[in-house]
């Protein structure tokens, strides 16, 4: 079975898991370690209220970046306070009360974790290796449980429905200069997890470089492959499937087969279509699920690049992308398909979103407007310049969280339901019917990706 | 000059021609640089650069969707030929700000978009509610 997996990360995306509109649209769900050592209560009740099956990402690699990341500007911006750098409490509280040891060092030395810490005398140190893998698996597998008091308790009942599906080994992010080194480190913590842990699944997270995808894939599996992992978490650094170029497309896939042949289960928790379509079973179901935030992207950074501003953005399912809300409404504006409901449905979407806001509204030109409700917001730049940008309404965030939820749906549904070829064909007809009107830069990834797929067969068999 | 510098150029000299001017005003994702109301009720997006017109020329896709007519405002002779055969082909329109600061009658005259209502409304109730 293809697994959709949803990721949570705030609060306030709540509401895009529960609900009978949005229930049924996923399978499971990541979470990441921030949030249940913060919140761990509010999480459990969360996830048994879904009654979905879950995971907890231990986010270990985070401990291994500068310190920088981990922190925020606590300066007074209203006194003209100098920047000044903070741990978040969030992540203080989890190195310090919930991992501990190496990853509490991290806090009370100001320094992140290096390969020295795992060594000694040039060897894997066992026992920091057999410490930091009980105290990464008992997070996953007590803090909720441990947190519950005892009225909690009873109102869950089960605890089962609090204890993750399968547990995340520790794993630090294979970089391009120090991979072998750290792949080490991330086999020795998968060993020891397995020997502790019998009574769950163990997953093996792989995260890498661009850069190590291209260069060293084939030694990355054969270590992998002597664990003999019960599944693998795949996490290729900014992974942006839309920018991939033909020889990359034709990397990605061909690792994916390697790795396929060491475990029965492998994910993508930051995977697009690409990713999507490749769960075919026509593809020799390459993977068995992939995951997306709540509409910000299916790629994600390795190490979160600071600043920049959530703008709205319009999911169109015809080139499987989101597009920036201007640039999708040039494009259906300059062809006229926001002049009817007709035209509108036929070439925009007719999700279960969209044709409530078609309902509501005047017109498709207004129910598609509605995406893009913004208001002003004024920033200085560094240099003292005042700029003006939009900034969605709450209002606007909801609907096209919505509408990209509904088309990432449908688009799972095609992939359990529709042939292979079809959806590869299907491809280079969208690009040859919208190339001329979108530009090349809004749809090229789409023909990248039928010039590796349409030889699938015969590539794969 | 730079770009503030073309920009109050710009500004001081559409103010002169009796129209209603105003300074970043959000469109979209993007800031425009200077938006005004010219005599015939007509909307204008004035975009300044000191260089980077290629980028300018990309950016006005989204500000076409808003305004009637969309400008690309530089230093004097800072484009080469190619340069304005983009901006003519793109359909925008090119101001020069000359040394002293005067402006040039259009070196390149725009046409007349047909902007999309709903961004084009939106843009206008921003001017209106901008300082």
């Amino acid at each position: 079975m293809v697994r959709h997996i949803y990721q949570y990360n705030t609060h306030t995306e709540r509401g895009f898991f529960l609900g009978p509109e949005h229930h049924s649209l996923y399978d499971l769900i990541a979470l990441n370690g921030n949030i249940v050592s913060h919140t761990p209560a509010g999480i459990a009740a969360f996830v048994s209220t879904t009654g979905k099956d879950f995971y907890i990402d231990p986010q270990t690699h985070a401990f291994q970046h500068s310190t920088i990341h981990l922190k925020r500007d606590i300066s007074d911006k209203e006194k003209g306070e100098p920047p000044k750098y903070d741990f978040k409490p969030s992540v203080a509280r989890l190195a310090r009360e919930r991992l501990g040891g190496i990853f509490a060092s991290v806090i009370d030395r100001d320094r992140p974790i290096s390969l020295k810490a795992f060594l000694s005398d040039d060897n894997v140190n066992n026992s920091v290796i057999e410490s930091v893998c009980q105290s990464i698996g008992d997070f996953q597998l007590k803090t909720m449980v441990n947190e519950l008091d005892e009225e909690a308790k009873d109102l869950i009942g089960d605890t089962s429905k609090i204890t993750p599906q399968f547990l995340v080994a520790p794993y630090f992010y294979l970089s391009a200069t120090k991979w072998q080194d750290w792949l080490k480190i991330n086999s020795a913590c998968y060993r020891k997890m397995k020997l502790f842990f019998r009574s769950k699944p163990v997953y093996f997270s792989l995260v890498m470089s661009k850069d190590v995808l291209d260069h060293h894939s084939g030694e990355i599996v054969s270590e992998i492959s002597s664990l003999h992992p019960d599944g693998i978490l795949l996490w290729i650094d900014d992974h942006r499937e839309e920018l991939l170029e033909e020889e990359e497309v034709q990397r990605y896939v061909s690792f994916l087969k390697q790795l396929r042949g060491v475990t029965s289960d492998l994910l993508n928790p930051h995977g697009g279509y690409l990713s999507t379509l490749l769960c075919h079973s026509e593809a020799g179901r390459l993977l068995s699920g992939v995951g997306h935030a709540m509409n910000y992207g299916e790629h994600r950074p390795v190490i979160p690049i600071g600043g920049g501003l959530p703008m709205a953005h319009f999911y169109f399912r015809s080139v499987h992308a989101r597009l920036r809300f201007a640039d999708a409404a040039a494009v259906f504006v300059g062809k006229n398909w926001l002049e009817t409901v007709e035209s509108y449905k036929q070439n925009v979407c007719k999700c279960r979103q969209c044709q409530e806001l078609i309902s509501l509204k005047t017109s498709a030109e207004a129910a598609f407007f509605a995406y893009g409700e913004s208001s002003p917001i004024t920033f200085a730049r560094r240099t003292g310049a005042i700029v003006r940008l939009s900034y969605p309404t709450p209002d606007a965030k909801l609907v096209a969280t919505n509408h990209y939820l509904y088309n990432k749906a449908l688009e799972f549904s095609d992939v359990r339901s529709r042939g292979f070829g079809e959806l590869v064909a299907e491809l280079k007809s969208i690009y040859d019917d919208l190339t001329d009107d979108v530009g090349d830069e809004c749809c090229s990834h789409l023909i990248k990706w039928h010039s590796v797929l349409k030889d699938f067969p015969k590539f794969e068999h | 000059m730079n770009e503030q510098a073309i920009v109050s150029s710009v500004v001081s000299a559409m103010l002169g021609k009796g129209f209603q001017v105003k300074t970043e005003i959000a469109n979209f994702h993007r800031s425009a640089d200077i938006c005004l109301i010219d005599d015939e009720g007509e909307i204008w997006i004035i975009e300044c650069k000191v260089s980077s017109i290629s980028r300018a020329i990309e950016q006005s896709r989204t500000h076409k969707l808003a305004a009637d007519k969309v400008f690309i405002a530089t230093v004097h002779r800072k484009t080469t030929e190619t340069i304005r055969d983009e901006i003519e082909k793109a359909g925008l329109g090119l101001l020069y700000v000359k040394p002293d600061g005067s402006v040039s009658e259009p070196i390149v005259m725009p046409k007349r978009n047909k902007p999309w209502r709903f961004a084009r409304a939106t843009l206008l109730s921003r001017m209106q509610g901008a300082e």
